[in-house]
């Protein structure tokens, strides 16, 4: 029944690139090693195998937009680190990157709008406090859009990082699936309890598969219960799945480093914006290639979902 | 302080300020960088989460109600599932099972008209889960013969299939050519009794009560054998029934206050499998549930580095268990076969707890602190007869002949209705109980430098002790001399004659932790750690009312000589209480067996140490490297484990005298008491883990993520098993393997998302084949373990009841393993043997080398996600529990027979069981 239903229901979703349909998609892009400069000839690119040209190239010296999202409710020990980390890399960020500051636990909110000036950045993060639920699955969507939104109508390369210390338990929304009877002697379905965040996890890639900028994540606690570690392989996954990274610390020695290794990805990013063929299907699939650099190891998204502009 | 109030309070009006500032980015509008800004304007104004905007009532209305939550349904029934190895091995091809389980759950912004908005902050989570489920249960157990049930013994064996011989009691005399000087044997017989003939009780001699009983007691439905035992397969549905609710409501106000509160309502029914049909079933009772459990907690930011956290919890669980009958079925014991009825046929117990704690946690310069308090309180409320309608025991010996093991047969006496011991408990209200906790806990992180830090805490505890609403708490206290006779050892009440409420003192304790994290030479990819924690355990409060003696009575009666009289008639039944309850007399439990509460103050005190490497590997592979050491003492252990009034093993020298009462109890260190209860509460115990391990983690890389996780540990203590120990004047002769600890364990769990389907790099289609193909993923997990020590016991116990643990011997020079260890033969039985009368056994508690067959699990689950809509999926998941069928062999039989009568079972195992199930899943989720 399934496989009748599935072209009346699904079949719409494979569109053409016409009318108000987008004509470009930005892809970022990671190269090592770094070439001094990139032009749009140095690549080829296919999209689902066609051949797409590159109408814009911007490099680590174009301008950059980092929204970092704290999702702090945890060890305050950690949750400082990480700030004073946070405000050494900002600091030490070329004055074309502005930096844009919100907060995920208890629900998405701005602190302060992207901007040059360092200063004010460094006190919103030493004066934000660490308490709450943790945000970091609840706002990624939100977040995700507002960075596509501004990649897509400012030209700038922008990347989302978040630093969080989340935990699966700490989430308002339950994903942990807890024991509701405990009466119930033979309950087989809490076997595979990782099985709820497994489907949130694919339903936000779903949902920000059309979002074009990369999301880092720096996790301040690994923790190693199985439920958490199912949360942060789904964390990883979400990263890698918009080209972005995701770093965990085990240790405190680590967050100095994680967000040091964070900013520093985000600053040597490219972003190519790809010319859509004709048609396409809603669902792309990039193709990179470097032919003047065969040993370069290219690192880029190579999914993506269209949607208008 | 105020100042950070101050500037928490007003920090985004300061940004906003500051950027809004004619030098501010607004000043130049062109640029990339400004349309940037600006379209981040744009979009976080349209989702409300700009400042000003968040709980406001005038933001715009552009966010979406956003609840999210599931539906689903777990369904399971036999007719999907293998049948189970047991109920194959005895020719059924049904075990029932229907189960269905269903919910809901819910989340998102809490919304009451013209009360509270979408943007008023509060968040709600409600669960809701049912059950409903028939299930087969399933035992093999042993009954009568139907020849024995009329008396006939003739063809019943030993174990070694050696014919039984069941003499009369009516019979017994005095031998007149008895030598005491020599050892009871059968060419020196203290007592005289013949065998009935034929091996057959005469019909009139059969108890009236006994013959009656007997109309409710099954026959046997199969021969699983050897020689005739096994042969009641009892396969009876049990019915399980639970709703319950879950929930959270949460609330922030600004950012300095948040409100959270929670709760667990839940009901539930067990309906327990019913052995036989009758009013002599000795299957558990049905039980009800209840839980009720509420918390409210709130977070008070004090500063960005200051953080303030209060709870109050409370929890009710009540259980009420019913027969349905008003006069329950006494209990009949009649070792080896099924007893006729049940223990605690009507009980009810309510635990209730409260808990109201306090932290506060703080950065100053590389240190972090916190200080947190709690104060607890636990009510039991309990109801708790053990045997309203009597208890009794009957065993070999008042059919045996006096002296000689195997001979006579408990069921032998039990037809002749005489009972070696015989108890029932009188309940004239529930008891109350109430405890305190208070824990004050001081913890600091200091950071050394950047590659180490070190924590250190400290937790000060006050246990207090177990109080009764009404003071209707008793136990022996061995200062207390006894006025029957003038010793050691007598009943004192609580708030008496200057007892304290809880009769034992609060215990106070401090128990230090330490832990350091290094980082070595500042690298990231390797974290060493080392642990070290102490803590103490309050004594529980146990569902039952024991040391309430004097108040409720646990009337028993004890056979002067277990081979000679019986302890009563089972005609005439237990006579009635001499005294009147409440019997508040110091010697109220004399010549009973009394409720024993240690009184010292010891509390079970455990410490643990550990030491690991984790270092991270290429391929996303986490590899951690361990070792650790739990250690305990005083434990708290029961009666099988510790005895204040046992006797010492020197004294099996007295040999048969010991089958005098009165003569062993002259023995006793409290002659007054047969023997104590302690209910599992007395701090003897100690225990010792030493263990490495080896944890392999695969982050996710292409969908797969594994776990893997082994663990080579050893395990010892001197207090379990399943018989008790042997030397409780010498606790260190019984420190030996843990029965119930395997060494070796080994665990995986994996999750692979298949690479099939949308943005995976096969079949990446974007035609209507696209939702067929995606959201396939398979999830299993393995659990392997090499087998639990054995601990075998001799098949008799011929110590007068001064050996309750007793042990085998081992025989020298011959080797317990054999060489391809299979149901046939497991262990090689002739390397034991079973000790003389009146003698240690000389193998330890459990075997160093011999090991139970293990156990294999292996669970997979295939799920099929299908997104509808962005926000919409269904999910359909089948998961095979057991999914390769593999059966687990039962234990061998570990019962040592002697020389002249050897277990022909020993070292053998009879059928294994397991069974694939299968669970079919959908689940809605929006």
């Amino acid at each position: 029944m399934l496989v009748c239903l599935a072209p009346v229901l699904f079949g719409r979703r494979a569109r053409s690139n016409a009318g108000s349909n987008p004509t470009h998609v930005s892809v970022p892009v990671w190269i090592d090693p770094q070439p001094k400069s990139l032009n749009a000839e140095d690549v080829v690119a296919t999209l689902n195998g066609q051949s797409a040209a590159i109408s814009q190239v911007l490099g680590p010296s174009s301008d950059l937009v980092v929204l970092v999202v704290l999702d702090v409710t945890g060890d305050i020990s950690l949750i400082d680190l990480a700030k004073r980390a946070l405000i050494s890399q900002i600091d030490g960020l070329p004055e074309n990157a502005w930096v844009g500051l919100l907060r995920a636990q208890d629900g998405l909110s701005v602190i302060a709008d992207p901007t040059p000036d360092r200063k004010a950045i460094t006190d919103a993060i030493q004066a934000l406090p660490a308490t709450g639920k943790a945000g970091l699955i609840d706002t990624l969507v939100s977040v995700a859009g507002i960075a596509d939104g501004i990649e897509r109508k400012s030209h700038v390369r922008v990347a989302v990082l978040y630093v969080t210390d989340s935990s699966i338990y700490n989430y308002r929304e339950d994903f942990t699936n807890p024991v509701i009877n405990s009466s119930d002697p033979h309950d087989l379905s809490r076997r595979f309890p990782e099985a709820l965040i497994q489907e949130k996890v694919s339903n936000l890639e779903t949902q920000i598969s059309s979002d074009e900028a990369p999301v880092f994540v720096v996790h301040l606690r690994y923790r190693t219960d199985r439920m958490n570690q199912a949360y942060q392989n789904g964390l990883k996954t979400l990263a890698e799945f918009t080209a972005g990274y995701s770093l965990f610390c085990r240790s405190d020695a680590e967050i100095p480093d994680a967000i040091q290794k964070a900013f520093a990805y985000i600053r040597s990013s490219w972003f190519l914006s790809l010319r859509l063929p004709k048609r396409v299907p809603a669902a792309v699939q990039v193709r990179l290639k470097l032919p003047q650099q065969k040993d370069a190891h290219v690192a880029y998204r190579a999914h993506l979902r269209l949607k208008p502009r | 302080m105020t100042a950070r109030v101050l500037v928490l309070s007003l920090y985004p009006c300061i940004v906003f300020a500051a950027m809004n500032s004619p030098a501010g980015p607004s000043a130049n509008p062109d640029t990339p960088l400004d349309r940037a800004v600006k379209e981040f304007k744009t979009e976080t104004e349209a989702l409300g989460i700009r400042p000003g905007q968040i709980n406001s009532q005038a933001g715009p209305p552009t966010r979406k109600l956003a609840w999210h939550g599931r539906v689903f349904e777990n369904f399971r029934n036999d007719m999907l599932d293998a049948v189970p190895h047991e109920i194959k091995q005895r020719g059924e091809d049904k075990s029932l099972l229907q189960r269905n389980q269903f919910g809901f759950n819910v989340s998102g912004p809490l919304i009451i008209p013209k009360v509270l908005s979408s943007r008023s902050n509060t968040f709600f989570s409600l669960s809701y889960e049912g059950v409903r489920e028939r299930i087969a249960r399933t035992y093999l157990r042993t009954v009568p013969t139907l020849p024995e049930r009329l008396g006939d013994f003739s063809n019943t064996v030993d174990q070694a299939g050696n014919t039984l011989p069941v003499y009369d009691p009516a019979a017994t005399r005095p031998n007149p050519n008895y030598d005491a000087s020599q050892a009871v044997s059968s060419t020196n017989l203290q007592y005289l009794r013949d065998p009935f003939p034929g091996n057959k009780i005469p019909s009139g001699r059969i108890d009236s009560v006994s013959r009656e009983a007997l109309s409710l007691y099954p026959a046997p439905n199969t021969n699983v054998g050897p020689f005739f035992q096994n042969n009641l397969f009892i396969n009876s549905p049990a019915t399980n029934l639970a709703d319950g609710f879950l929930g959270n409501v949460d609330q922030t106000f600004g950012s300095k206050h948040r409100l959270s509160l929670d709760f667990n309502l839940s009901d539930g029914f067990l309906g327990s499998p019913r052995w036989f049909s009758t009013a002599a079933n000795p299957g558990a009772p049905d039980r009800d549930f209840q839980t009720r459990k509420g918390s409210v907690q709130y977070v008070l930011t004090v500063s960005p580095k200051t953080v303030e956290t209060a709870t109050f919890k409370a929890s009710m669980n009540t259980s009420r268990s019913t027969t349905g009958s008003d006069t329950p079925f006494p209990v009949y014991q009649i070792d080896p076969y099924v007893s006729f009825g049940t223990g605690f046929p009507e009980s009810r117990i309510a635990r209730n707890t409260f808990d109201l704690s306090d932290g506060i946690s703080t950065r100053r310069g590389k240190h972090s602190l916190s200080l947190y308090a709690e104060f607890a309180q636990s009510q039991v409320n309990v109801f708790w007869p053990q045997y309203p309608s009597g208890y009794y025991n009957f065993s070999s010996g008042l059919t045996s002949l006096p002296g000689i093991i195997n001979t006579g047969h408990a069921f032998a006496s039990f037809l002749l209705g005489d009972p070696d011991y015989a108890e029932r408990t009188f309940v004239t209200a529930p008891s109350y109980f109430r405890q305190t906790s208070a824990l004050l806990s001081l913890r600091d992180k200091y950071e050394i430098s950047k590659e180490f830090s070190i924590t250190v805490g400290v937790n000060l505890n006050r246990h207090g002790a177990r109080t009764e609403k009404y003071d209707r708490q008793s136990t022996v206290d061995p200062a207390a001399i006894n006025p029957a006779n003038g010793r050691p050892g007598a009943l004192v009440f609580a708030g008496r004659n200057g007892i304290s409420d809880g009769m034992r003192p609060a215990v106070y304790s401090v128990s230090p932790s330490a832990s350091v994290v290094w980082n070595p030479g500042g690298s990231s990819n390797t974290v060493v750690r080392a642990d070290y924690a102490r803590s103490h355990q309050q004594m529980p409060i146990y569902s039952g009312q024991w040391a309430t003696q004097g108040f409720n009575s646990r009337e028993a009666i004890i056979s002067q000589n277990n081979q000679l009289t019986p302890a009563v008639d089972l005609d005439a039944g237990l006579p009635p209480l001499p005294h009147a309850l409440p019997d508040l007399r110091p010697d109220a439990a004399n010549g009973a067996v009394a409720d024993w509460m240690d009184l010292t103050g010891r509390e079970a005190v455990y410490q643990s140490a550990s030491a690991s490497i984790e270092r991270q590997l290429p391929f996303s592979l986490v590899v951690t490297v361990g070792v650790y050491y739990q250690g305990g003492r005083d434990l708290y252990v029961g009666n099988g484990s510790a005895n204040p009034n046992a006797i010492s093993p020197d004294a099996l020298a007295y040999r048969d005298l010991l089958n005098d009462q009165s003569f062993s109890a002259s023995l006793r260190p409290y002659s007054q008491y047969t023997s104590f209860d302690l209910f599992d509460l007395y701090p003897a115990g100690r225990y010792q883990r030493d263990a490495a391990y080896l944890h392999v983690e695969k982050r996710a890389s292409n969908g797969l993520s594994v776990r893997a996780s082994y663990e080579f540990g050893k395990q010892l203590d001197d207090y379990s098993g399943p018989y008790g120990i042997q030397d409780l004047f010498n606790r260190q002769n019984d420190w030996a393997q843990t029965p119930y600890s395997a060494p070796q364990t080994l665990q995986v769990s994996y999750v692979y998302e298949l690479p099939i389907g949308a943005n995976k790099p096969f079949l990446n289609y974007s035609d209507w084949r696209r939702p067929l193909v995606t959201g396939w993923s398979i999830s299993g997990a393995a659990y392997m373990d090499d087998g639990s020590p054995l601990a075998l016991h001799p098949a008799f116990n011929n110590t007068g009841g001064v050996i309750s643990g007793l042990t085998v011997n081992s025989v020298p020079g011959v080797d317990a393993n054999v060489p391809n260890p299979g149901p046939d033969l497991w262990f090689n039985p002739a390397a034991f043997d079973q000790p003389p009368d009146f003698t240690l056994g000389t193998a330890s508690r459990t075997s160093p080398t011999l090991r139970n067959p293990g156990n294999n699990n292996f669970d997979l689950s295939v799920a099929k996600r299908l997104q509808i809509g962005l926000d919409r999926s269904m999910e359909f998941t089948a998961t095979g529990f057991n999914f390769i069928n593999h059966g687990d062999w039962n234990d061998p039989d570990t019962s040592i027979g002697p020389a002249s009568a050897p277990n022909l079972d020993a070292g053998r195992i009879i059928g294994s069981h397991g069974g694939r199930v299968i669970q079919l899943g959908l689940t809605f989720n929006f």
